[in-house]
């Protein structure tokens, strides 16, 4: 909960990716509930069970469309041109986006801080796409450059279209470009990123959610499109169970708002009330649109985030 | 509980209170700590705001009494009282699941599953609150409760009543159907339909009464997810059948008459497994009533998920043909759902759709249009022509019209859409302003708001599934200058795309009249250029004009409404249904007919006296039509009843049987004595403290 006293800040890939966490996640692949056919023909394992599970209709063929799709089979026995629709069959990629937010500088001890935790799962997963070439972009909203006196709220700055182990490096130093700060605009951030992505595949938002604007339009606009969502919210050890006691005044950090408060046992079970309504509300929302939600505390391992929550929930397989 | 003489104990409070308050805790001084949000602190710090005074108020136990002493005394100058009677009781609304799943025979001793559960929502009928136990009220205190049918919608067959026996008489009468369920409609019908509350005395409305929801269904609704009941509302889920059924069922099924072959008919067929071991079953093709093809298909275990097959069949007829391909399981035990083991289609002579593009002046269109096979050349004619073309009745003979920028009037409203199938391009149809259009959306209505033109969006979502997008990709389409429209609530009107500027692309669906709406100009947009736009312009014909190459538009899923529209001066039209029922139906003077919605599966034969139209049958001076009705769903065919009714937000545990646990009881007077007793204490506790 309160903002880390002398935070933690990553210069380098190994700050980002330690050689225990590649061993662990570097078994990984990214995976979708949906059907991904694959980048390279043949790569992906595909998910499909027989010959037709993912079988949806027939349809003749007309102007325009792919002539890959037509299905051969029913050519040779009625002499003429059906497309056999299946599932999309496109290449997958994989969109990290992070939140760089005021609110995601927060967390103690240093090491627990919650935009570390969030730089550090992003790189996971970013190394995670690139041994395995698929298509990797890496977006964090908000924040600031290091030295530059602030940012805009709906910021955005993306890495685009990396692939392979090669741009490892790209990622990292991409991700070490960025610090946290200021209040964050997630709906037109959400509309940048909608905008600007292409393609299809698995998207994992690193987020607190603590927008209090709402973050139902701007998850609605990031889960069209043809991409997986898979939200997972970052919350550090003080937020899920405060240490805070007595009389306090409490400031936020992006808005400077206050709120007075007396914090006492009855008070603090409340609290816990809200968080897990809170998170439950966020999880609810992400069923209603098909996104898969993960609670993570920025105290846990990054190689536990992704090998046993994000794989269990099929991001990763 | 009503007060004599409020405005005393308001002004005594007013000033009594905070007067107390102040003198004990404006004093403290407060520690500052930087957190990451006060999001979510900001309802506890509400509450803690309230309620910090007594934080410190149970420290100071004299406060307390004086303030409880200003309370009473507050109290006692508003001279409250409580009026006897007109409190009512709870109130209860039965969903009774009757969709084609219900059917299914594992309930126990031979019976449905919707046997069970017409004895679940009677055993939630015996365990309601009947008049005159409460506590203060002598009156009418007993439970209401209202029986609502649902498959794919929802049927009111009781109001709210207390009276049993006409509940019971109804949930007697339901019928089972063969379509889908989908619990939405029926949550929404009984929340517009839930009373209303209001403050008392004042003549404030205070929203909708919270009501109490029974679900008796096997969970197998498609919509689960999306389902919201209302604040305060509870929700009870009984399961009926069992979790483990396996099933076959026919889930796909389409007939097609080749454009270039006429003779050569082809059926596609799609058979779904959900037993849990291998089964092998025969899939039999009859047409006309004679089996004319039969082939085998195993299917391995479906411990993962459901397994489909799909086939194709095909031969030669000139004639129009009534299809019906039926999965038989062979060996073990019968099956327990055998309504989805048919598909039928009705395949009519061959023809090209006839197209009426109306426009100003378009480019893209007609070249559009014109390329598409089953098109027989698009009729390019100006709003004018077709405004007399609808006035004299030639219109109606157009299976799909493209409205390009303008948008017809009808039965005197300007902007709204006669019967008839329509892509409408540039333009919002059934247009209602953003504050009038409620009384229009209340009656039902496809309608959109039309916020005006804006500035450059692109595509973020849209519906995959659907068979006019479906294996489109509008990635790349960019609209340089968006017409913003908005589907107000209540509205059926539903979105198939969205760009990040809202809907893009819509159907509207009510009546007679079916419609896709792109509202922006395609000129002004890249999708022209794009090749998504072409195969959007021949599935969105398709999808409209029914297929035209041998009757695809006479195939309609279950719960859906059959439209149609039948050759000028047709006349005594008559239905016959599956069973043999025959009913006399009435058709519109344009020829336009909406029969439905059709509840069974099976094959309809609409006849009438008159001109037939081309492929028609004709026998004894009658015209007819063949027309089918399928239940095609994966997930009704997934019969396994659901261990929880999973919705918006929280998924709903069974509540077991039909004892009427759950059933609501106002409890109020009993927490006002436990308060009492507690305040009792409180005084006792005191009075020991003074006394050490």
């Amino acid at each position: 909960m309160e903002r880390t006293a002398n935070p933690e800040r990553a210069r380098t890939l190994e700050d980002l990716l330690p050689a225990g966490v590649i061993r662990e996640v570097g078994r990984l692949d990214v995976s979708s509930r949906r059907v991904f056919a694959g980048k390279l023909k043949g790569e992906r394992r595909s998910k499909r069970r027989g010959e037709s599970v993912e079988f949806a209709d027939h349809r003749p063929y007309s102007v325009g469309d792919d002539l890959r799709r037509i299905d051969w089979n029913i050519f040779g026995r009625l002499d003429r041109m059906f497309l056999k629709m299946f599932m999309e069959e496109e290449d997958l990629g994989l969109h990290v986006v992070v939140d760089a937010s005021g609110s995601s500088d927060a967390g103690e001890p240093a090491g627990a801080n919650k935009f570390l935790f969030m730089q550090r799962a992003a790189m996971a997963l970013g190394y995670v796409g690139l041994v395995n070439l698929n298509r990797v972009a890496c977006t964090v909203m908000g924040g600031r450059a290091p030295g530059e006196a602030e940012g805009s709220a709906g910021a955005v700055r993306s890495a685009r279209d990396l692939r392979g182990r090669t741009r490892t490096v790209d990622l990292a130093r991409f991700l070490c470009g960025v610090e946290p700060w200021g209040v964050l605009d997630f709906r037109r951030a959400a509309e940048r990123i909608a905008a600007s992505r292409r393609g299809k595949g698995v998207m994992v938002v690193l987020s607190d959610f603590f927008f209090k604007d709402g973050y139902e339009g701007g998850l609605r606009l990031l889960s069209g499109g043809g991409y997986e969502v898979y939200c997972v919210q970052v919350l550090s050890p003080q937020e899920l169970d405060p240490g805070v006691r007595g009389d306090v005044r409490l400031v936020d950090v992006e808005d400077g708002d206050a709120a007075e408060v007396t914090v006492s046992a009855p008070l603090l079970k409340r609290y816990g009330e809200y968080v897990r309504s809170y998170t439950g509300a966020l999880s609810g929302y992400c069923r209603k649109i098909g996104a898969g939600y993960v609670l993570a505390s920025s105290g846990m391992s990054v190689d536990r985030l992704l090998v046993d929550e994000l794989r269990r929930r099929g991001a990763l397989a | 509980m009503s007060f004599l003489t409020p405005q005393w104990a308001i002004a005594a409070g007013a000033v009594a209170v905070p007067l107390v308050v102040l003198l004990y805790f404006l004093k403290l001084r407060r520690r500052v700590v930087e957190v990451s949000s006060t999001l979510l602190w900001r309802r506890a710090v509400e509450d803690l705001r309230a309620n910090a005074p007594f934080q410190r108020l149970r420290r100071n136990i004299l406060l307390f009494l004086q303030l409880l002493a200003v309370a009473a005394g507050v109290m006692a100058l508003g001279q409250p009282q409580v009026r006897g009677g007109g409190s009512a009781g709870g109130r209860v609304v039965i969903l009774l699941d009757r969709s084609a799943s219900m059917s299914a025979g594992d309930a126990g001793g031979g019976r449905t599953r919707l046997e069970e559960a017409k004895r679940a929502a009677l055993g939630v009928i015996e365990a309601m609150r009947d008049a005159g136990w409460g506590f203060f009220d002598a009156g009418p205190g007993a439970d209401e409760a209202m029986v609502i049918a649902f498959d794919e919608s929802a049927e009111i067959v009781q109001g709210f009543t207390s009276d049993k026996g006409r509940l019971r008489a109804s949930v007697e009468g339901i019928e089972g159907t063969d379509c889908v369920s989908r619990l939405g409609p029926a949550v929404e019908l009984a929340r517009a339909r839930a009373p209303r509350a209001s403050v008392e005395g004042e003549g404030v409305d205070a929203g909708a009464v919270p009501l109490t929801f029974h679900v008796v269904s096997d969970g197998r609704v498609e919509d689960g997810g999306r389902v919201e009941p209302g604040a305060g509302d509870e929700v009870y889920y009984h399961r009926v059948g069992e979790a483990g059924t396996g099933n076959l069922g026919v889930v796909a099924v389409r007939g097609e008459r080749s454009l270039a072959e006429p003779e050569k008919v082809a059926v596609f067929y799609s058979v779904q497994s959900t037993y849990a071991e291998g089964v092998s079953a025969d899939v039999v093709v009859s047409v006309d009533g004679e089996a004319r093809g039969r082939r085998v298909v195993e299917f391995d275990g479906a411990s993962g998920g459901p397994v489909e097959k799909s086939g194709v069949f095909e031969w030669s007829s000139r004639l129009p043909v009534r299809v019906e391909v039926r999965v038989e399981k062979r060996g073990g035990e019968p099956e327990a759902l055998t309504r989805d083991d048919s598909g039928w289609v009705s395949v009519g002579a061959s023809r090209g759709l006839r197209v009426a593009l109306v426009t100003r002046g378009s480019y893209f269109l007609p070249e559009g249009l014109g390329a598409l096979p089953q098109v027989s050349g698009p009729v390019v004619i100006s709003p004018e022509a077709f405004e007399a073309e609808l006035k004299d009745g030639r219109a109606g003979g157009y299976d799909v019209v493209v409205l390009d920028g303008w948008v017809p009037s009808w039965e005197g409203e300007a902007g709204r859409l006669p019967p008839g199938r329509y892509l409408v391009f540039n333009e919002v149809p059934n247009r209602v302003s953003a504050d009038g259009g409620a009384a229009r959306v209340a009656g039902g209505g496809a309608v959109l708001v039309d916020r005006g033109t804006a500035g450059r969006s692109s595509m973020v979502r849209w519906s995959r599934d659907h068979r006019v997008l479906r294996g489109l990709d509008l990635d790349a389409v960019t609209i340089f200058e968006t017409r913003v429209v908005e589907v107000p609530r209540g509205s059926t009107a539903r979105v198939l795309a969205e760009s990040t500027r809202g809907p893009a692309l819509v159907e509207l669906s009510s009546g007679g009249t079916r419609a896709l709406v792109v509202p922006f100009d395609v000129a002004a947009s890249d999708w022209p250029v794009d090749v998504s736009f072409v195969g959007f312009l021949s599935y969105a014909v398709d999808y409209l004009g029914g297929g035209g190459s041998g009757g695809l538009g006479r195939t309609v899923r279950t719960g859906e409404t059959l439209m149609d529209r039948l050759p000028g001066g047709a006349a005594e039209v008559r239905v016959s249904g599956p069973g043999g029922s025959l009913v006399e139906w009435g058709v519109s003077g344009e020829g336009a007919l909406a029969v439905g919605p059709m509840r069974r599966a099976g094959l309809y034969e609409v006849s009438w006296r008159g001109p037939a139209g081309e492929g028609d049958e004709e026998a004894g001076g009658r015209a007819s039509r063949v027309y089918a009705a399928n239940v095609v769903s994966a997930a009704e065919s997934s019969v396994g009843a659901a261990e929880e009714l999973a919705l918006s937000t929280r998924g709903v545990p069974s509540a077991g049987g039909g004892s009427g646990d759950g059933v609501a009881r106002r409890l109020w007077p009993l927490f006002l004595v436990f308060v009492l007793v507690v305040l009792m204490v409180e005084w006792w506790v005191y009075n020991r403290k003074v006394h050490l």
